[in-house]
C-alpha cells in the first residue's frame, strides 16, 4: 500500500486525499491477488469441459462448448464413486471418532481436579511437537503388522485424538459453568451423562469447528494415504486423482479432462459448504491461536 | 437452563456429517461377501502397470476356457503403477498376494536385494527347460536372480527409429543410416528449428538405448558395476559426447521427468516441430498411435542408426516385462497354463503381436509371415515388423543387479546437468559411479 | 487412588470420580501412546538398523547417520525445503499480513466476497489444485506458457528445468496457505484494542505510522506464533512437489519429506527413513526453539 511520506502533520484534505489514494489502491491490489486465487479454479472447471484435443491445442480460458465426457470417464473409466464414498466413510469416521474422544478428554482436563492434570494435560499438548513424516515409517510396520493396509481403519484410527482437538475442545468447555454440573449432580445424574447432555450441547460451536477442521485435514490428506493404499479399490480421493495422472496408462493419452473434472467434485463442494460455515472455522484457527 | 437434547443445539451440518458417516459405514460393512467358488473355476489374480496385457490375457484366458470343458478361469486384473512396489508392501502386510504379477524389468532388482526373489514368486527354470534355447537369450537375463529364471518376456523391446518422412523430403534430406549421418541430417533439421530425436533423463532412455547399441554394459553378469571401467567407460564418453554435439546442434528436443510420458512430445510431432524418435517396438502400440491418432500414414519405421563398429549392435533395448508366478499363489500350474499358452507358444506369441503389438521373443515367430507380412495403415502399409524382426537377433542383452535401482537414479539425476551442459562425460561417468557405491547396501 | 486435591462431591461419590477424569482421558491416550509416542521411539531405533521389511533388521549402529552426511540428494533436499520454508516466511507472510489489514479495513469494498475468494484455497485438495496448476505450467500447452507467447516472450520449461521448477511449488504455496495465514493475523488485528487508534487518531498519526507504531507491535506475539506453525509447516512439504514434479528434475524440487517417502516407501530402505524423519524432526524442534528464543528477546 503506498502512503508516502509518513509526516505527522498534514492538512486535511491532503490527508484525505492521500487516504482515499490508499483506500483505492488497497482495492484494487486486493482484486488482483483476488484473480490471481481465482484463475485456477476458473481453469480447473473450464478445463474439465474441454475435448482433450482442445486441452492441448491453443490455451483458451474458457471450453468452446460444456461437453460432459470427461464426468462421464470419470465414472466409467475409474472407481470414481469408489474413491469418493471412502473419503466420506474415512473422513466421517474420524471427525466422529474426534469428535467424542477430542470432547471427552477436553471435559476431562477443564473440569476435573486430579492427580497429574498438568503433567498429563502438557504431555499430550507436547505431542503436537512430532511432526507427522518422523511417523510415516514406524506407522506403516506398524499398520502393516496390524493387517490394516488398504483399509480404511488405518486411515482412521491412527487420527482418532489429535492433541489439538483436546486441547480446543478444553478452552471451550472452561467456559462452561461449574453450576450447572453441580446442580445436575445434585439430581443424581451420572459424570458420563452431564458429559453428554449437559456439556456437549454448550459446546456446539467448539464442537462444529473442530468437525470442520477434522473433516477437511482427512478429506484433502495425501502423503499417508499414499503410503498406505495402493489397490485401486481403496483409494481416496487424493491418491486415486495423483493416481490418475501418474498411471502410465499406455495406450491413451494422459486424462487431464477427466483430472479436472475430479478436481471440480472434490473442491467445489468443499468450497461451497466452507464458505457457508467459515465463522466456526475461522473462530477455530483464531481461538487456537489467541489462547 | 439446561438444554435437554443434544441435537438441539448441535449445528445442522454436524448431524448430517455423523449420519453420512454411520450410513457410510454400514454400507461398507455390508459390501463386501466373499463368494464361493464351485470345483473347476479358478480365480487368477493378476496385477500389471499396463493395460494392454490385461487386453491380452483375457483374450487368452477366455481362449482356454473354451478349449477345456472342466477349467473355467476367471482373470481378476489390476492395473497399478509399480506393481512390485505394491507386491512388497502388500508382502509385508501378509495381505492378498496376486498369483500372477507382471514384472516390469526395472523393477525386479527391488526383489533381487537380499534374494527375495526367491521367497516371493515361483522359479520357472525348470519349467522353460529346453525351451530356453527357443527364445533371444538376452531377454530372460532381465529376470534372473543367481541363475534361476522368474518370469518370462512380454516384448522383444528392440529399438528402431520412428519417424515423419514427409519432414525429411521436405527439406530434401536423406533418412540417416549411422550416428554419424544421424549428427549431419539433425544438424540441418536443427538449424531450421526442427529436432530430429528427443534427450531425457532416464537411465533406460536415449542415452541408455545408444549405450547398449554400441556395446557396453553398467553390470556385468554376476551383477558387478562394470559402468565405469575399460569399454564401458569409453563407450559411454562416445556416446555422451555423440548426444552433446546433437544438443550443441539443436538437433534434440529435451524431456525431463514425467513429460515424456504425456503430451509434450505428440504435440512437437503433430506441429512439425519434431521430426522422430529413437524407442523400442513397443512405442508404436503403447505411446505413439495413441497419442498422434491424426497423423495415420504419415509415420515410417527405419532401422536405429549404427555406429561405425562391426562389434556394436545394430539395435539396442529399453523395457520389457516378464510374467511371473507367486508364491502365494495356491494356483501356480494354472498361471504357467496361461504364461504358457500366452508367451511361450508360437501362437501365442503371434497373437499377442497382432491383439497388443509386442514384438515376439521366440525365434521361430520373428521371421513368420505374420509378423514380417503385415501391412501398417499408420505406417502408409509399411511391413514395420520386417524392420524389427531384421536386426531381432541382435538385440543385446541387459545384466541386471540389485544396485541397478540405485545406478538408475543415479544416472537419471546426473543426465540432466550434463544435459544442461553442466558437466562432462567423463564427470558423468564417474559421478554415476560414485553415488550407485554410496548407496550399495543402504 | 488416594488423592488430595480431588473434588468431593455432595453426595459423597468419592472413588467413582476420582477414577472419571481418568476414564475419559484413557482413549485419548491410548491412541496417543499406540499411534504417537510409541512410533516415534520406534523410528528413533529403526534409525540404528538396516531394515527392508522383508528379512529382519540387521544393527548397524549410527551407519545410517554417517552416510546421510555424505548423502548429496538428502542435503539437495534439505535445499529445497529451505527455499520452501523461506517463501513461506518471508513472502506468504507479509502477503498474508497485508491481506489480513485489508480484510479488516473498513474501506475494502465487496468484503464478504473477498474473504470468500481469499479463504476458499484453504479447503481445496493441494492435490486437485496441484494438477491445475500442473496444467496451468505445462510446457506446451499451459495457460502461463501461452500468455507469454502472446506477450512475445519465450516460452519456459516451468516443471522441467532445474532453474525454474521451484518456482511453481512457491507459486502453489503462496496460493494454498495465504489465505489461512491471514486468518491468524485477522483474530490478531481484531484482538488490538481500538482506544490505541483512538488517542493515535487524536494525536494526528497517518495510517502508515499507526501501523508501524501500534498494529506492528501489538501484533508481535501473535506473528511469532505464525511463524513458528508456518515453519513447522512448511518443512514438511509433500503434496505440491509430489504432484507438480514428483520431486524432479534431477532432485531439483525434492523436499526432506519426499526424499524419505522416496527411500522409505518407494525403496523399502525403512531405517534410512527413518534417519531422514528423525533428523527432521530434530530440525523443527530446534529452529521452533531458535525462533522463539529470538523473538522472546526482540520483544522484551
Amino acid at each position: 500500500m503506498a502512503t508516502p511520506r509518513p509526516s505527522t502533520v498534514v492538512s486535511p484534505g491532503r490527508h484525505r486525499f492521500l487516504s482515499g489514494l490508499a483506500d483505492l489502491g488497497m482495492n484494487f491490489a486486493v482484486a488482483i491477488g483476488g484473480i490471481f486465487m481465482i484463475l485456477p479454479f476458473v481453469w480447473m472447471v473450464s478445463a474439465s469441459f474441454k475435448t482433450t484435443t482442445e486441452i492441448f491445442r491453443p490455451a483458451t480460458l474458457l471450453p468452446s462448448s460444456f461437453n460432459l465426457n470427461n464426468y462421464l470417464d470419470l465414472f466409467t473409466r475409474w472407481p470414481f464413486a469408489q474413491w469418493f464414498t471412502n473419503s466420506l466413510i474415512v473422513a466421517g469416521a474420524t471427525t466422529m471418532a474426534v469428535l467424542f474422544f477430542c470432547s471427552l478428554a477436553g471435559f476431562a482436563f477443564s473440569k476435573y481436579r486430579f492427580r497429574g492434570r498438568k503433567q498429563l494435560f502438557f504431555g499430550l499438548l507436547g505431542s503436537a511437537m512430532i511432526p507427522f513424516p518422523i511417523l510415516v515409517i514406524p506407522l506403516f510396520v506398524i499398520v502393516s503388522n496390524l493387517g490394516w493396509t488398504n483399509s480404511m481403519v488405518a486411515l482412521i484410527v491412527p487420527f482418532m485424538a489429535p492433541a489439538i482437538g483436546i486441547f480446543l475442545m478444553k478452552q471451550y468447555m472452561e467456559y462452561v459453568p461449574q453450576e450447572m454440573l453441580d446442580s445436575s449432580r445434585m439430581d443424581g445424574a451420572s459424570e458420563f451423562r452431564i458429559y453428554a447432555q449437559i456439556v456437549l450441547p454448550i459446546v456446539g460451536p467448539g464442537l462444529a469447528t473442530l468437525a470442520i477442521i477434522t473433516f477437511l485435514n482427512s478429506w484433502n490428506s495425501f502423503l499417508w494415504p499414499l503410503v498406505v493404499v495402493r489397490r485401486e479399490v481403496s483409494m481416496t480421493l487424493p491418491v486415486g486423482m495423483a493416481n490418475m495422472l501418474t498411471a502410465v496408462s499406455a495406450g491413451s493419452a494422459r486424462p487431464y479432462g477427466p483430472a479436472m473434472a475430479a478436481a471440480t467434485l472434490v473442491c467445489i463442494p468443499t468450497v461451497a459448504v466452507f464458505l457457508l460455515v467459515q465463522r466456526y472455522y475461522i473462530a477455530g484457527i483464531a481461538s487456537g491461536a489467541v489462547k | 437452563m439446561v438444554p435437554r437434547k443434544l441435537s438441539s443445539r448441535l449445528p445442522r451440518f454436524i448431524l448430517l456429517l455423523l449420519v453420512t458417516g454411520l450410513v457410510a459405514i454400514v454400507v461398507a460393512a455390508c459390501g463386501g461377501a466373499a463368494d464361493e467358488q464351485t470345483e473347476g473355476e479358478v480365480t487368477i489374480e493378476m496385477w500389471t502397470h499396463d493395460a494392454l496385457y490385461i487386453q491380452y490375457f483375457e483374450k487368452r484366458v477366455a481362449g482356454l476356457n473354451e478349449q477345456n470343458d472342466d477349467l473355467n478361469i476367471t482373470l481378476v486384473a489390476e492395473e497399478m503403477p509399480d506393481p512390485i512396489t505394491s507386491f512388497v508392501s502388500a508382502y509385508i502386510a501378509r495381505e492378498n498376494l496376486p498369483d500372477m504379477i507382471g514384472v516390469e524389468q526395472g523393477e525386479f532388482p527391488i526383489l533381487m536385494e537380499d534374494d527375495v526373489v526367491a521367497d516371493v514368486l515361483v522359479d520357472l527354470t525348470d519349467r522353460i527347460g529346453d525351451r530356453y534355447s527357443d527364445f533371444v537369450e538376452g531377454r530372460w537375463a532381465l529376470y534372473t536372480h543367481d541363475d534361476r529364471i522368474y518370469g518370462v518376456e512380454s516384448a522383444l523391446s528392440a529399438v528402431a527409429y520412428y519417424y515423419q518422412p514427409a519432414i525429411f523430403e521436405e527439406h530434401g534430406l536423406d533418412i540417416p543410416t549411422t550416428w554419424d549421418e544421424y549428427v549431419a541430417v539433425g544438424r540441418e533439421l536443427g538449424a531450421e528449428g526442427i529436432s530430429i530425436g528427443v534427450a531425457d533423463n532416464m537411465a533406460s532412455g536415449l542415452f541408455g538405448m545408444m549405450f547398449l547399441q554400441r556395446g557396453g554394459q553398467y553390470f556385468d553378469e554376476d551383477a558387478n558395476l562394470v559402468f565405469g571401467e575399460g569399454r564401458n567407460r569409453e563407450y559411454a564418453v562416445e556416446v555422451l559426447n555423440t548426444i552433446r554435439e546433437l544438443l550443441d546442434e539443436g538437433a534434440l528436443f529435451v524431456v525431463y521427468g514425467d513429460e515424456f510420458w504425456g503430451s509434450t512430445i505428440p504435440t512437437a510431432f503433430s506441429e512439425g516441430r519434431l521430426a522422430g524418435i529413437i524407442m523400442p517396438d513397443w512405442y508404436n502400440t503403447s505411446l505413439l498411435q495413441p497419442g498422434v491418432e491424426d497423423m495415420a500414414g504419415e509415420w515410417r519405421v527405419g532401422p536405429m542408426p549404427l555406429w561405425d563398429d562391426p562389434d556394436a549392435h545394430t539395435t539396442s533395448v529399453w523395457g520389457g516385462t516378464g510374467f511371473a508366478i507367486t508364491q502365494a499363489s495356491e494356483h501356480q500350474e494354472i498361471v504357467w497354463e496361461i504364461i504358457d499358452d500366452g508367451y511361450m507358444s508360437l501362437d501365442g506369441q503371434l497373437d499377442r503381436y497382432a491383439t497388443i503389438g509386442f514384438f515376439p521373443t521366440k525365434y521361430e515367430a520373428l521371421a513368420h509371415p505374420d509378423i514380417v507380412d503385415v501391412e501398417h495403415a499408420f505406417y502408409g502399409g509399411q511391413n514395420i515388423g520386417q524392420v524389427i524382426s531384421d536386426v531381432a537377433l541382435d538385440t543385446p542383452p541387459l545384466w541386471q543387479s540389485p544396485a541397478r535401482a540405485s545406478f538408475n537414479s543415479a544416472l537419471g539425476d546426473t543426465l540432466v546437468p550434463f544435459i544442461d551442459g553442466d558437466i562432462s562425460a567423463e564427470e558423468l561417468v564417474d559421478e554415476v559411479v560414485r553415488i550407485t557405491e554410496q548407496d550399495a547396501g543402504l | 487412588m488416594a488423592t488430595s486435591d480431588v473434588t468431593v462431591h455432595r453426595d459423597g461419590r468419592l472413588t467413582r470420580a476420582t477414577l472419571t477424569p481418568y476414564t475419559f482421558i484413557a482413549p485419548a491416550y491410548g491412541l496417543f501412546f499406540a499411534f504417537m509416542l510409541g512410533p516415534a521411539l520406534f523410528a528413533i531405533a529403526i534409525s540404528f538398523f538396516r531394515w527392508g521389511g522383508l528379512r529382519p533388521p540387521e544393527f548397524i549402529g549410527i551407519a545410517n547417520y554417517q552416510r546421510i552426511i555424505a548423502d548429496d540428494v538428502f542435503w539437495i533436499s534439505v535445499r529445497n525445503t529451505i527455499t520452501y520454508s523461506a517463501s513461506s516466511l518471508f513472502v506468504v507472510m507479509p502477503l498474508a499480513l497485508l491481506l489480513a489489514i485489508a480484510l479488516n479495513s473498513p474501506t475494502l469494498r465487496m468484503k464478504t466476497f473477498w474473504r470468500a475468494v481469499y479463504f476458499a484455497p484453504i479447503v481445496t485438495s493441494t492435490v486437485a489444485i496441484s494438477q491445475t496448476f500442473l496444467m496451468l505450467f505445462s510446457r506446451e500447452f499451459g495457460l502461463i506458457n501461452i500468455t507469454l507467447m502472446r506477450m512475445g516472450v519465450e516460452p519456459l520449461d516451468w516443471l522441467g528445468s532445474r532453474a525454474l521448477a521451484r518456482i511453481p511449488v512457491i507459486i502453489v504455496i503462496i496460493w494454498r496457505w495465504t489465505g489461512l495465514t491471514s486468518i491468524y493475523f485477522l483474530a490478531g488485528l481484531q484482538g488490538i484494542p481500538a482506544d490505541l487508534y483512538d488517542a493515535a487518531q487524536v494525536d494526528g498519526a497517518n495510517r502508515l505510522l499507526q501501523f508501524w507504531h501500534i498494529t506492528l507491535p501489538q501484533l508481535r506475539p501473535m506473528t511469532l506464533f505464525v511463524s513458528v506453525i508456518v515453519l513447522i509447516g512448511s518443512l514438511q512439504v509433500f503434496d505440491e512437489p509430489q504432484i507438480l514434479t514428483g520431486g524432479g528434475p534431477a532432485n531439483a524440487t525434492r523436499s526432506v519429506v519426499q526424499y524419505l517417502y522416496l527411500r522409505g516407501i518407494e525403496q523399502f530402505r525403512f531405517g534410512y527413513a527413518a534417519t531422514i524423519g528423525f533428523i527432521l524432526f530434530v530440525s523443527i524442534f530446534l529452529l521452533s526453539m531458535v525462533q522463539m528464543g529470538v523473538f522472546q528477546k526482540k520483544t522484551s
